[in-house]
């Protein structure tokens, strides 16, 4: 026998089977995967990116031109040590010079490799030129593209080879501005400076380049920014290594080298090595070397950016929502949902567009049939593509596909930011216009103000209840922070101060609530009150879960307001499909994710009555001195057939979220609202650093409002008229709005 | 081979059964793997569904030239490290987080259901190194080479082998101890 047989026959033995129920539900999601593309919140791999993408490879080979450059300042202000200082000086005289650059990117154990070369002149009176070039699978190399900078005349020309196209075009003020935030990242010779002196760097002593001597310096701080390679994956935990070569006669660079290794967001080891060397120092230029280059034959000439800027795409794209679905779609930022509208429109729709679709692809066989779709949900993919490029460039992009309808001429639809004080908007009959910040607000408060019906007065809200308003609050009543009281108690005593009747029911100690484990006297003492909310003051969670209680509580008819967002994974009351362990809200090392902003993506739902949305639809809600300062979120936004109201405003999380009774959470969730539910993310975390209670009350004022008129809401007595909230389509159900 | 270079392609052009088929054909083989590599039944059920879900999402952008049970398992083993690198991350843990995965632990319905033999060598296998562990499963499970599995771990492959021998070692050793306790009891 072999020396590893006995092992080997011990691992044949052990088997595994699986549970035919379980079985089912995990190949329906799956099988369900398969008709849906990668979410949109799913990172992209850089590498892949960059690797694939003929204008991103050339994007990134410019950016790495200019960085080289700025690489040279890297130094300025190290005025800690006397020869870079020196070398710094130097530089700063310098009018014009010539350098050649080269990066490697690869990432271990597979067979990709990125290798560029390039060569960048720089003139401080002329702007910037360079020639970027790859490697060819024989070995030579091929060229990229060329970019020419000129920033007096704020002028960007940008040839790219491999797919024959000549980009010229102006950048206007705000996209000026938005360069310069983009490459101070880089440039800023403040943040530099103290980037540098609060790194610390080494001497690397004597040595001798190209037989030019040559003193070197090095740092391997992980808190040097300014290194590109690192820069171009984000990892905190890269490590890295920065050396620059100094000509000892001239007192001027000789070769920078910039290496780094890290992982990439999809945790994909890279390595990527950067080198700047052969730098020719005040070389005359003169101003024809400089002169914008002819466009080559055969080259497609594109005078505009093609991205955000191409507003007749949008407009199409939008038409096509209204031919094929006869109204906007809900939301427009998923960049992965094109096709699959589409398909949807075919399957539901009965416009003319959608059944003239069907009827053209009828006869076609499946793969012709999904080129056909996608090839038709081309205007609708440039839609989404146009608004996700807003998003990632802050331009504050909104859009109001819920609310607005093609028949409503004076609202707004759709609106980004042009400049300081200038907006373009696209209106619901799809004119356009440009207007002022204020001119925007009036045009947005048309959509904003709330239609509700019955209306509490500012009395009503202080001593409520059109309706009683008895309300059940679910609690394990547990002292965490130990003050002596319910962590969740502040909740109860604001209720109860504002004429609501509680009922606050303790279980026979903490953590053992009354409500765990529902008979039929507790089921119908629930379906007998006016509303119930569960308190963020619960834990552990399997006592309301296990054994059909999950069941059992979905089936309650009394309206329910979730505070505690753990119930509403999958694994729990299914109301979410998400399976992932809450994050807790401004989770992690401080900076990681601030959250604590709210983003109304229905501004006119009534539960945002009075509160103070800015321009942004955003407010704050949370007292974060209270505890830990921290909320547990879900973090998925796609609320299956519930209503996303509200979400984190810089992240796609679930903050508020209804479902109406009578269909399944998401579909395939098993679980079914038996009334109408809403899920809250608030009240605090408690925190393992100690001290911190569970669900503890930390609504600013804003925040109150926005929870009375919550349970107004869930009460009846703040009713929404039905045209104001549309229930969703089923295609709309798809989108939920991230944006 | 040739079947699964069938199924993959046809995958790979939408079809349902197609996705069907290798799920059930690799369900098993992946929760096994994940079992013995977490030693934790939920864990390894919610890896094996993420791989899978995962999968179905990518079938454009996949390109398998091998065997369809290596690379899915590969992706298990990185689903896992990369799972441990990212908890090893987190210095710190909201009490929430610990207590309530037990919601998890104690969930209703379990997918995976486990032989006597295949608990006690997961258990056994929690308790050798995890670069070892890894190693030694992959190649005795997931039928890997050496020369794989090195460029899984981005290590050499003496080093696969060594750590191959080691866990072998260490394997056999907690094994036989079990063995002999649930004989004598």
């Amino acid at each position: 026998m072999k020396p590893a047989d006995d092992i080997k026959q011990f691992f044949k033995k052990a088997a595994i089977n699986t549970n035919s129920n379980m079985d089912n539900a995990v190949l329906h999601r799956v099988l369900m995967a398969q008709e849906k593309p990668k979410p949109a919140v799913t990172k992209p791999k850089i590498w892949r990116i960059i690797m694939k993408s003929p204008i991103t490879r050339l994007a990134t080979a410019a950016i790495v031109i200019i960085a080289c450059l700025i690489g040279l300042s890297l130094w300025k202000g190290t005025e800690s040590g006397i020869v870079l200082a020196d070398v710094l000086a130097r530089v700063e005289q310098v009018k014009a010079f010539r350098c050649k650059m080269s990066l490697t990117m690869y990432s271990p154990g597979k067979p990709d490799r990125l290798e560029q070369h390039g060569s960048v002149v720089m003139s401080r009176e002329y702007g910037y030129k360079g020639t970027i070039e790859v490697r060819d699978p024989n070995g030579g190399r091929v060229a990229l593209g060329k970019r020419y900078f000129y920033p007096k005349k704020k002028t960007l020309i940008q040839i790219g080879h491999p797919i024959k196209t000549y980009f010229r075009w102006e950048v206007d003020d705000a996209e000026a501005q938005w360069n310069q935030e983009f490459l101070s990242q880089y440039s800023d010779p403040g943040a530099l400076l103290r980037d540098i002196v609060a790194c610390k760097y080494e001497t690397l002593g004597r040595s001798t380049i190209d037989g030019v001597e040559v003193e070197g310096f090095r740092t391997t701080d992980p808190n040097c920014r300014s290194s590109f390679s690192k820069s171009l994956f984000k990892d905190p935990q890269a490590e890295l290594d920065v050396k620059i070569w100094v000509d000892v006669k001239t007192r001027l660079p000789v070769r920078c080298e910039d290496f780094a290794s890290g992982r990439d967001e999809m945790e994909n080891p890279w390595i990527v090595q950067s080198i700047t060397a052969d730098f020719e120092w005040d070389i005359p230029i003169t101003a024809a070397e400089f002169d914008p280059p002819p466009v080559p034959d055969g080259y497609a000439v594109v005078n505009s950016r093609p991205e955000p800027s191409d507003e007749e795409a949008v407009i199409q794209g939008l038409r096509q929502c209204v031919a094929l679905f006869g109204n906007y779609l809900e939301s427009i930022s998923d960049n992965t949902k094109a096709t699959e509208l589409i398909f949807l429109a075919i399957e539901k729709s009965e416009t003319p567009a959608a059944l003239g679709l069907k009827k053209r692809i009828k006869e076609l066989t499946e793969d012709k049939k999904l080129d056909s779709v996608r090839s038709a949900g081309w205007p609708l993919r440039r839609l989404i593509w146009f608004y996700v490029r807003l998003i990632q460039d802050k331009k504050e992009p909104a859009y109001y596909g819920k609310t607005v309808t093609p028949k409503d001429a004076d609202k707004v639809l759709l609106r980004w930011k042009l400049s300081e004080n200038k907006y373009r908007v696209i209106l619901g009959d799809l004119h356009t216009e440009t207007v002022s910040g204020e001119r925007l607000a009036e045009l947005e408060n048309l959509i904003r103000q709330p239609r509700v019906k019955a209306a509490p007065t500012a009395e009503q809200e202080t001593s409520p209840a059109v309706k009683a308003g008895n309300i059940i609050w679910v609690s394990d009543v547990v002292d965490q922070s130990g003050d002596g009281k319910p962590d969740d108690q502040a909740w109860v005593d604001m209720l109860k101060a504002r004429g609501y009747t509680v009922d606050y029911t303790k279980g026979a100690a903490p953590k053992e609530g009354y409500w765990r484990t529902l008979d039929n006297d507790k089921v119908a003492a629930l379906n007998a009150a006016d509303l119930i909310i569960v308190s963020r003051c619960i834990g552990p969670i399997p006592p309301y879960v296990k054994d059909g209680e999950s069941t059992k509580w979905n089936s309650v008819k009394t309206p329910m307001i979730l505070m505690h967002t753990y119930f509403a994974r999958r694994r729990c009351w299914s109301w979410l499909d998400t399976h992932t362990p809450a994050i807790g809200g401004l989770w992690g090392p401080p900076g990681r994710s601030d959250v604590s902003t709210l983003l109304a993506l229905v501004p006119n739902h009534p539960i945002f009555k009075d509160v103070q949305l800015d321009s942004k639809n955003q407010v704050k809600i949370f007292d974060q001195t209270v505890g830990s300062g921290k909320v547990s979120f879900n973090a998925i936004a796609d609320v299956g057939n519930g209503t996303l109201i509200a979400k984190p405003s810089d992240q796609d999380w679930t903050f508020i979220a209804e479902w109406e009774p009578g269909s399944e959470f998401y579909p395939g969730a098993g679980q079914t609202p038996g009334g109408r539910r809403m899920i809250f993310a608030a009240g605090t975390i408690e925190w393992a650093a100690g001290g911190c209670g569970r669900g503890e009350y930390n609504l600013n004022a804003q925040g109150e409002k926005l929870f009375i008129n919550m349970i107004e809401y869930m009460l009846g007595n703040l009713v929404q008229e039905p045209d104001a909230k549309k229930k969703p389509t089923s295609e709309q159900k798809l989108e939920p709005d991230k944006s | 081979m040739v079947e699964d270079r069938l199924i993959i392609w046809k995958f790979k052009h939408g079809n349902k059964d197609a996705l069907r088929s290798i799920y059930e054909k690799y369900k098993n083989d992946l929760l096994k793997l994940a079992v013995t590599l977490v030693n934790d039944v939920n864990t390894a059920e919610d890896v094996v569904e993420e791989i899978f879900v995962a999968f179905a999402q990518s079938a454009e952008k996949i390109r398998i030239s091998g065997n369809l049970k290596k690379f899915l398992s590969t992706c298990v083993a990185n689903r896992i490290r990369n799972q441990k690198r990212n908890r090893q991350r987190h210095e710190t843990l909201a009490l929430d987080e610990l207590e309530n995965a037990v919601c998890d632990l104690k969930r209703p319905e379990q997918w995976a259901i486990l032989n006597e033999e295949l608990e006690l060598l997961s258990n056994a296998m929690s308790q050798i190194p995890y670069e070892q562990r890894e190693v030694v499963t992959l190649y005795m499970q997931s039928d890997m080479t050496f020369r794989q599995i090195a460029k899984i771990q981005n290590a050499s492959i003496n080093t696969i082998q060594g750590r191959y021998r080691y866990g072998l070692s260490k394997l056999r050793s907690i094994l036989n101890g079990v063995m002999k306790n649930e004989t004598c009891r």
